[in-house]
This record gives structure tokens, sequence and C-alpha cells, in this order.
């Protein structure tokens, strides 16, 4: 399996990942990990019609998408991985996701939540399962674009006195 | 920092909508260099509009004989006529008129050793390509999911 990259970004598949990160990662399949929209017919036959023609895209719950990466029928692919948040970023890494970085793109305000950036809202248990991954080794970054430098987004929660 | 093989592009529009527009391109896409907007205002005159279309031309460095492109709004009316109007001294000028977000996307992102003549040509492809019956699309894949028994 190649991962390209993990992406964790409640828009999941938007405009800011279609236009510019699937071709700064050559990925050639989206993959969205999420439980709650793999359970939901009518939510993944909607992501299915929309999708960017020039790749291939799969909608899985988080348990199955590690499995699909373990599947060496997959193993030629270049994957963009998606997940909503990071609980479900730390079920990855702890499942086998073998990789070492992780970006945080957009996460909307929520009841709770605290800012960090001008796009990125965190709650208690957010900041927990970014403690858990960076603790457990995964290097986490702050990239909107791909053009962006690779802050450090451990660095922005410490700033923003969430750590 | 700008890098003169990128091909200068203007936005003018009704009111905000080309600002609009910019804005919008750069929430999806980030910054964009040689990149400028001029808006039509309530009590302009065309020629104050072609003015500040010629203005901002210069501020981007391109020489009366140099390529650029002008996207305007709406084809036929002032900002459009306006941008329409700078062909008469400046004959390597392209113009689309119906801009919208997708097309704008898809051309801005490569503008790197690309003629006007060819970036317009792409525009309007990618413009006409870009609008989609979303309704229609969701319907009918559902239609097909559930004459499939289920979603793949």
């Amino acid at each position: 399996m190649t991962v390209r990259h993990v992406r964790i970004d409640n828009r999941l598949v938007h405009g800011q990942v279609v236009v510019t990160w699937l071709q700064a990662e050559r990925a050639d399949t989206i993959m969205v990990a999420n439980d709650g929209i793999a359970a939901d017919d009518f939510q993944k036959t909607m992501l299915l019609a929309v999708k960017p023609p020039s790749v291939n895209e799969v909608i899985l719950s988080v348990d199955e998408a590690l499995a699909y990466l373990k599947d060496p029928s997959h193993a030629n692919e270049g994957i963009f991985m998606l997940v909503k948040e990071p609980g479900d970023a730390l079920r990855l890494h702890r499942g086998g996701l073998e990789t070492k970085t992780m970006n945080v793109g957009n996460m909307a305000f929520a009841a709770g939540s605290k800012r960090v950036t001008r796009t990125v809202f965190v709650t208690d248990k957010d900041v927990q399962a970014f403690k858990q991954l960076h603790d457990e080794g995964v290097e986490l970054t702050a990239r909107m674009m791909p053009t962006d430098r690779r802050n450090d987004f451990m660095q922005l929660l410490k700033e923003a006195k969430l750590l | 920092m700008t890098n003169d093989a990128v091909l200068p592009v203007l936005l003018v529009g009704h009111g905000p909508l080309a600002s609009g527009l910019r804005g919008a391109i750069e929430m999806i896409a980030g910054p964009q260099e040689r990149l400028d907007v001029v808006q039509l205002r309530p009590e302009d005159d065309i020629e104050g509009v072609s003015k500040r279309l010629e203005t901002a031309l210069q501020k981007l460095g391109v020489k009366e004989d140099g390529e650029a492109v002008i996207f305007a709004d709406l084809f036929g009316a002032a900002p459009a006529n306006a941008a329409a109007s700078l062909l008469r001294h400046r004959p390597n000028l392209e113009i689309v008129a119906g801009m919208n977000l997708p097309m704008l996307l898809e051309v801005l992102l490569g503008r790197e050793g690309v003629s006007a003549r060819e970036l317009a040509e792409g525009a309007v492809t990618a413009g006409r390509e870009s609008i989609r019956d979303v309704g229609e699309v969701i319907r009918s894949a559902l239609a097909a999911a559930k004459s499939s028994g289920g979603v793949g």
C-alpha cells in the first residue's frame, strides 16, 4: 500500500483537496475512512457520484480501511486518505497504518471547541487524540495548501495554550 | 515575487463579483500571482472601467503588444465591453465572458508557458464542462445503486 497523504479534515473531499492536493501528492485514489458515512448509503452514493472523474474513490469504515490497505491487490494505488477527526486517525495508526506524518486541514468550530488557527478548532477529546498520535511517533503538520510551510501542529496547540 | 512566465489575468465584473471570485479562488487554491480585479460600480461609465483595466494591465507589466487574459462576468455587458474596447490598441489581449469559478481554477493553476489564446480556449471548454445538474446526477446514482442492490 502507498498512502501518500493522510489529511484530518472535517469537510473530507472538498475544493482544496480536489483542486490542489491530489495532484501535488500524485494520488490516484481517494479514501474516506469514516464509520458514519460508510454506513449511510445515501451519503456514500452522493459522494461517489460527485467525485473527480480522474481518480478512484472508496468510502470505508475505519476497520474496512485498514483491511483495504493490507490487501496486496491495492498495492499499486497512490492513496490520499481523509478522516474527519483525530480520533479516527489514532484508530488507523493503532490499527497498523504505517504513516509517519499526518496533516491537519480544516476542523470547523463545534460546541466546546477552542481555536488553534483561523480554520482549526479542537475539543478536549481532539487534543487528547493528537497528543497520543504525537507520543506514538506520528508527526503532525497543519497545511491547508500543498505550498504551505510544514507547520508543527503540536507547536500550534502549545501556542494556543491547549497543551 | 513575480514570475514573468505566468500569464497575467484580470477579472472584471458587476459590483463585488470579481473580487468575490478571487476570494473563492484563493480560499481553494491559495494566493495567486499576477491576478488583479476591476469592479464596475453603479456610477461608472464604460470608459472609466476601460481605464482601470488598462492601468491594471500596466501594473502587471503587460506591454501594448503583450499577452494577457481578461475574464468578464457577462457577454455584452459593460465590464466585458470595457475589456473589449482595449482590443483597439492591444491586439494580443484575450477576453472571455461568462466567467465562473471552475473555469478560473482550471486556467489559473496552469498559466506557466501558456499563450493567452490557449488559455482563453481552455477556459471556454472548462467553463462549459463545469456546469452540471447535481440533482439529476445524484438521483440517477441513487436509482442505479437501488437497482443493483447496494452501493459498491
